[in-house]
């Protein structure tokens, strides 16, 4: 099933793959184009005297290129698929898919249906790993001490002076956590520093951070958690790793998948993908990462308004949003419908009650209904029918999108609740799914 | 007293100086922590920690503010799929030539953009000012809404009055005039007339400038007043805005002039037939007016006459039709003898500056099929039509003037057979023209050149040299596609 052309444009890893992919979706470009209901293939001739050949699986959007490019997607994939969106008809459907093409299409499948048992599992030295884990602790509970004085001698003289030593004190903290093997309390520390430091209202941001690294490294130093799930949020927030084979030993939850948003950041050649899913039968939200070396092939290709049939498998925890998929993805088509949202005094309870379990999550997700935007003063607000409202932390420039798309009216929209405001991700107006 | 003053307060001053009363926190959690509390510091961050998440989960939503009004409903229709995906892919690349002439194929067709793409819209209104009338046009209902609300994009929606004539800065004033002009051209004489001498010199040059266009009675009597000015080209501009102004005292005194010197007579040729010779008198010297209005008072080529000089000089600002009734024959007639005149053959420059000055299509026509260097000032005389037979030359000969006649002429089509020759031309010249140039050019072509352009490329590919003449084709015919897909 083809993706829309701002779906496949989403998938380009930077905009001039995006622009370099547009300039090459013209027919004239490309020396042959076929197609099957699977897949997309094509020619494409270059500086060189042999065309590129490009590959698309549609079932489970994925490229291959023979092109030299390190960009995944690179800008032929783009292009043959972007032309393919657009002019389906000028595609060969009546030629058999090249050999290499099968074999492609084939390891794929069966990479993706072979389950987690079944590949190759290197023995385990027990004792090894006993040793390895005791002395992770040893450094983890030495780097949470000297972590506990830092954060005790910032508030004994007063955070005035604060502004002013920033981003410095804190980057440093969170290289130390970064030695000490916790590198949760390392990305606390990060957004500490990111903190808009010269803003009225810092020091209340400034004290959410440094109370919560406290009663987190309190709380796993005490082992206070009431139960398995708490021991996990704790250990999450830490940043001990888990297993992904540990993860995917856990019962999955098979669901049509509507992708909600899908964010990326690059830093240091690393790019961290967050992508919000939603399951259109069981109405539970997951949360997929991927962390991707320069140039290196996302595992899936997720872009906002995507319908997959596939398996999740969450991660432990109190409150349970991030999840694996355990095996192949299947693009399906299915309009998302949603249930009436109670409105905000819901949203209220319903974070109340996570707070209550896992005080430490940043963000909640939430599907409402039937919202509008209004200004009380100099701020936005994102209201119900019942008249309450709460304050929006998106950036003039999203406000100004949300009122262009939706006329002022009514809309449905996804949304993250963070310590009492809402920051739209993406909206559901006039059948369209549009992530902003 | 809020829950989180006295935890402010503790963090302000620090620990040592102050520490919130255990009672703050209810249900004796206060009491708790400080009863459990290793030090001051371990009480303030788990009472700190304990009051931010009691505040977050126990805050309730607010009542609400001021609902937006809604958008009122569009009355035209919004551009169909496949036009809006050719401006949203030309607005993500910021190709503002292509933008502006796709903006208006849109407008023509009295359609309007999806609202999602309006805020993009009319941010590039914003910093774009030529741009701005096709794209407020396009924003259609939903900008003007927008534009309500926002106060960024508020100065979008302001019609220019008078105020900014008064307080405005010099491009705003100068942009004012022209739009002036342009709607009332007497009142833009008007508004000059007010400190026009104030102004400093190259602001009265570009007035005056404006003053081109749109020509009205009230013109002269303002442009006499500025002969005096202090600047040269100021007193150049006024005195050349009334020599080409027909029925103006000076341009009345040319006339006189030219008919002075000349007279049209029949003569005996080949003793059996007559015909018509242009005669130029000497020694009658041209006026002071004349003179100080640019007409030379001696010749300055080797070989010219002076006599023959003055006449020409005086020729290029006289109206064709005017001169040719004053000596009893008609223009095109007056055309032929003063080619046919052996004095006039070096000066035939000036026959050209009067038909460009007085838009004279008959001369014009009969000077460039006399062989005359053709600039995009002569294509300009003619009708569009007749223009587009003769841009391929002019490409030839000047790539860049072609190019202004080409967007001067709104884009007009030219045929496929003539693409196919300015590609020819271009295939040998690939750097005659500037990448933007090939743009302008693949504009003016029809959208059956796309076949000419694929086959090109299917034919010189990949081995033509050298490969940055084949990627501007490939942008041609991208832009070629573009204009086809549009109008489908």
């Amino acid at each position: 099933m083809a993706l829309s052309k701002e779906q496949i444009l989403a998938l380009a890893p930077d905009d001039a793959s995006a622009k370099a992919g547009q300039q090459l979706s013209g027919p004239a470009k490309w020396v042959s184009k076929q197609a099957s209901p699977e897949a997309v293939w094509g020619a494409c001739q270059g500086s060189g005297k042999t065309p590129y050949i490009t590959f698309i699986d549609l079932t489970d959007t994925a490229f291959k290129c023979t092109c030299p490019s390190r960009k995944f997607p690179c800008k032929h994939g783009l292009g043959l698929y972007l032309l393919y969106a657009q002019q389906p008809q000028l595609f060969d459907t009546r030629g058999e898919m090249p050999l290499d093409l099968q074999q492609w299409l084939q390891k794929r499948q069966a990479k993706a249906e072979a389950k987690p048992s079944e590949k190759e599992q290197k023995p385990v030295d027990e004792a090894a790993r006993q040793k390895r884990q005791e002395a992770r602790q040893q450094k983890v509970e030495q780097g949470i001490a000297g972590l506990q004085v830092w954060l005790k001698d910032l508030v004994r003289g007063g955070i005035a002076q604060v502004p002013q030593q920033m981003p410095g004190i804190a980057l440093g903290m969170a290289a130390r956590m970064v030695d000490a093997q916790a590198p949760g309390l390392a990305l606390q520390l990060r957004r500490m520093a990111d903190i808009a430091y010269f803003e009225e209202g810092w020091q209340l941001h400034f004290l959410r951070a440094v109370s919560g690294l406290y009663m987190a490294t309190l709380l796993h130093g005490q082992q206070l958690w009431a139960n398995a799930e708490q021991q996990a949020d704790s250990h999450q927030y830490i940043g001990y790793p888990l297993a992904k084979e540990t993860v995917l030993q856990q019962p999955a939850t098979s669901d049509k998948w509507l992708v909600l948003a899908r964010k990326t950041q690059t830093e240091d050649n690393l790019t961290t993908e967050v992508a919000w899913l939603y399951g259109l039968g069981q109405q539970k939200f997951a949360q997929h990462l991927q962390f991707l070396a320069r140039n290196q092939a996302p595992e899936v290709m997720l872009t906002a308004g995507m319908v997959l049939q596939a398996d999740l498998v969450y991660y432990p925890g109190s409150f349970p949003l991030r999840a694996l998929f355990r095996s192949g993805t299947q693009q399906v088509q299915q309009t998302p419908v949603f249930p009436q949202h109670p409105g905000m005094a819901g949203v209220k309870k319903s974070a109340a009650d996570v707070l209550a379990v896992h005080p430490f999550v940043e963000n909640i997700p939430f599907i409402l209904t039937g919202v509008q935007l209004q200004r009380a003063k100099a701020q936005w607000l994102l209201a119900d029918a019942q008249q309450q409202g709460l304050p929006l932390l998106n950036p003039e420039k999203d406000i100004y999108h949300l009122l262009a798309a939706t006329g002022g009216h009514a809309f449905d929209a996804f949304v993250l609740y963070s310590h009492g405001a809402l920051q739209v991700l993406t909206l559901f107006v006039h059948q369209q799914t549009i992530p902003l | 007293m809020s829950l989180l003053e006295p935890i402010l307060k503790a963090a302000l001053l620090g620990t040592e100086k102050y520490q919130p009363e255990a009672a703050l926190l209810p249900h004796g959690l206060g009491e708790a922590i400080a009863a459990t509390g290793t030090d001051r510091e371990d009480i303030f961050l788990k009472t700190t920690a304990v009051a931010l998440w009691y505040t977050d989960a126990g805050s309730l939503p607010q009542s609400t503010g001021t609902g937006v009004p809604h958008c009122p409903p569009e009355e035209r229709t919004y551009t169909p799929t496949q036009r809006t995906e050719i401006l949203t892919e030309i607005i993500q690349k910021n190709d503002l030539l292509l933008l502006e002439y796709f903006t208006g194929r849109a407008v023509a067709h009295q359609q309007v953009i999806p609202p999602q793409w309006v805020p993009t819209l009319l941010d590039l209104a914003v910093q774009h000012k030529k741009l701005r009338p096709g794209l407020l046009s396009l924003a259609g209902t939903t900008g003007q809404w927008l534009c309500g609300i926002n106060p960024y994009w508020q100065p979008l929606q302001a019609t220019p009055t008078d105020e900014v004539w008064q307080t405005g800065t010099e491009p705003e004033r100068l942009e004012y005039l022209k739009q002036v002009r342009a709607e009332q051209p007497a009142r833009a004489i008007e508004l000059l007339q007010d400190g026009f001498e104030q102004e400093n010199a190259a602001l009265r040059l570009a007035f005056l400038q404006v003053l081109h266009t749109h020509k009205c009675a009230q013109d002269e009597a303002f442009l006499q007043k500025t002969l005096a000015d202090k600047s040269k080209p100021v007193k150049q501009e006024a005195q050349l805005l009334l020599k080409t102004m027909p029925g103006s005292d000076l341009n009345k005194a040319y006339l006189a002039y030219a008919v002075s010197l000349a007279s049209v007579r029949e003569e005996r040729y080949l003793l059996v037939s007559r015909k018509k010779v242009l005669h130029i008198a000497e020694g009658i010297e041209p006026p002071k007016a004349l003179t100080d209005t640019g007409i030379s008072k001696v010749s300055g080529q080797k070989g010219v006459d002076d006599h023959y000089v003055w006449f020409a000089e005086t020729v290029a600002y006289t109206p064709p039709e005017a001169l040719a009734q004053a000596l009893q024959t008609d223009a095109d007639t007056l055309l032929q003898l003063m080619l046919a005149h052996k004095g006039l053959e070096y000066l035939r420059i000036h026959l050209v500056q009067s038909a460009i000055n007085f838009r004279h299509a008959g001369w014009m026509r009969q000077l460039i099929a006399a062989g005359m260097h053709l600039n995009a000032a002569m294509l300009q005389v003619l009708p569009p039509q007749e223009q587009l037979e003769l841009l391929n030359g002019l490409l030839q000969s000047q790539g860049a003037e072609a190019i202004a006649a080409i967007e001067s002429l709104n884009y007009l089509p030219c045929t496929v057979q003539q693409a196919g020759r300015y590609i020819e031309f271009l295939k040998n010249q690939p750097y005659h023209i500037t990448k933007r140039d090939y743009q302008v050019l693949a504009l003016h072509f029809p959208p059956g050149a796309a076949a000419m352009l694929e086959a090109f490329l299917a034919n010189h590919g990949t081995s033509f040299n050298p490969p940055y003449f084949i990627e501007r084709v490939q942008d041609m015919l991208q832009v070629v596609q573009y204009k086809q897909q549009f109008t489908a």
